[in-house]
């Protein structure tokens, strides 16, 4: 059998050794030539046209496997897996509060003095519009309006 | 192959495999197109391919794709040659009397390596640039593993027929 791809002839030749150090330097070099790198706009554009596809095709196959099975014979069955599963998420997720994480004894402490300092800011206001409404709202605006009045009930003639 | 062994292999392969390819068409985006639809196409035939067979199969189509667009190329410019792949009018193989800086040599290695003819272009590629195993290139080649070594060998002694020696006497 002929070789397709026949040996072309033979270029310059090199003296003593140099081939064999030529050969090294060949090696080097070509391993040293640029690296491409694939783009990543290109790498996640095919890899999210798989992960569709491959979605897709799991469906697929679930419908499919749905439509194969004799649905009379398996009603029973089907019924009490979905039953099963319900019940076993209920429990493993249907009380958050028996399943939520230590809380860190920090943080357990700095809530405390959120809600510590809330409340004392909330009383600090309570006294503050106490106050104000005994000691300037009462003498200076009640008061004499309080006045004004009686005076006005009580000397009616006065007034023409 | 399943969804998890196409990421795989894309994640190992797709630099040296657009490599390939870039030193086949000389042109970055022409390159990225051809990688691109190889990929996607060794998807669709998920089915088809093992994983095991897939690098060959990735390269395989990648390779003919190159191939097909040069020829397209080759025909749509009738002898106008890129310029980019053309031979360097100054000095494409190096004067003798002229020591190569080593950028200048590995420029010179990349235009011979262009000009060498298949498959001894993509087996120098494939096995020195991109580092695949003899076995992958065989597959991926379609060769017999013996066949895929003599021709790396022919292919080395071209292209160190190409280069002049006094041209690289201070690097050897």
């Amino acid at each position: 059998m002929t070789d397709p791809y026949p040996q072309e002839p033979d270029g310059p030749h090199f003296p003593g050794d140099a081939p064999d150090r030529l050969d090294a330097l060949l090696d080097r070099e070509l391993k040293g030539l640029a690296r491409e790198t694939f783009p990543t706009d290109r790498l996640s554009f095919v890899l999210t046209t798989a992960r569709r596809d491959a979605r897709r095709d799991a469906w697929s196959r679930f419908v499919a496997w749905l439509r194969a099975m004799p649905a009379a014979d398996l009603r029973p069955a089907f019924a009490m897996a979905a039953l099963t599963v319900i019940t076993v998420t209920a429990a493993l997720w249907g009380h958050p509060g028996r399943n939520r994480p230590p809380v860190d004894p920090a943080v357990a402490e700095a809530l405390d003095q959120v809600r510590w300092t809330l409340g004392f800011l909330s009383g600090v206001s309570e006294r503050t519009g106490a106050s104000v409404r005994d000691d300037i709202l009462a003498p200076h605006v009640v008061q004499p309006l309080q006045d004004a009045a009686t005076l006005v009930f009580q000397e009616p003639a006065t007034l023409n | 192959m399943t969804l998890a062994d196409f990421e795989q292999i894309l994640l190992r392969d797709r630099d040296r495999v657009f490599g390939y390819a870039v030193r086949m068409m000389g042109d970055r985006e022409e390159a990225a197109d051809l990688v691109q639809d190889a990929m996607l196409k060794l998807w669709s035939h998920r089915e088809a391919v093992s994983a095991e067979g897939a690098t060959g199969w990735l390269i395989r189509v990648t390779r003919n794709a190159c191939l097909d667009a040069l020829r397209r190329r080759s025909f749509e410019n009738g002898l106008f040659v890129r310029e980019d792949l053309a031979p360097d009018p100054e000095g494409d193989d190096p004067e003798p009397d002229r020591v190569l800086s080593i950028l200048e040599l590995r420029a010179c290695l990349d235009r011979l390596v262009a000009r060498l003819r298949e498959p001894y272009r993509s087996i120098l590629i494939l096995r020195e640039v991109e580092d695949y195993r003899y076995d992958e290139i065989a597959a991926a080649l379609d060769l017999p593993l013996t066949t895929v070594k003599v021709y790396l060998h022919r292919a080395r002694h071209m292209l160190k027929a190409s280069i002049a020696p006094e041209a690289v006497r201070e690097h050897v």
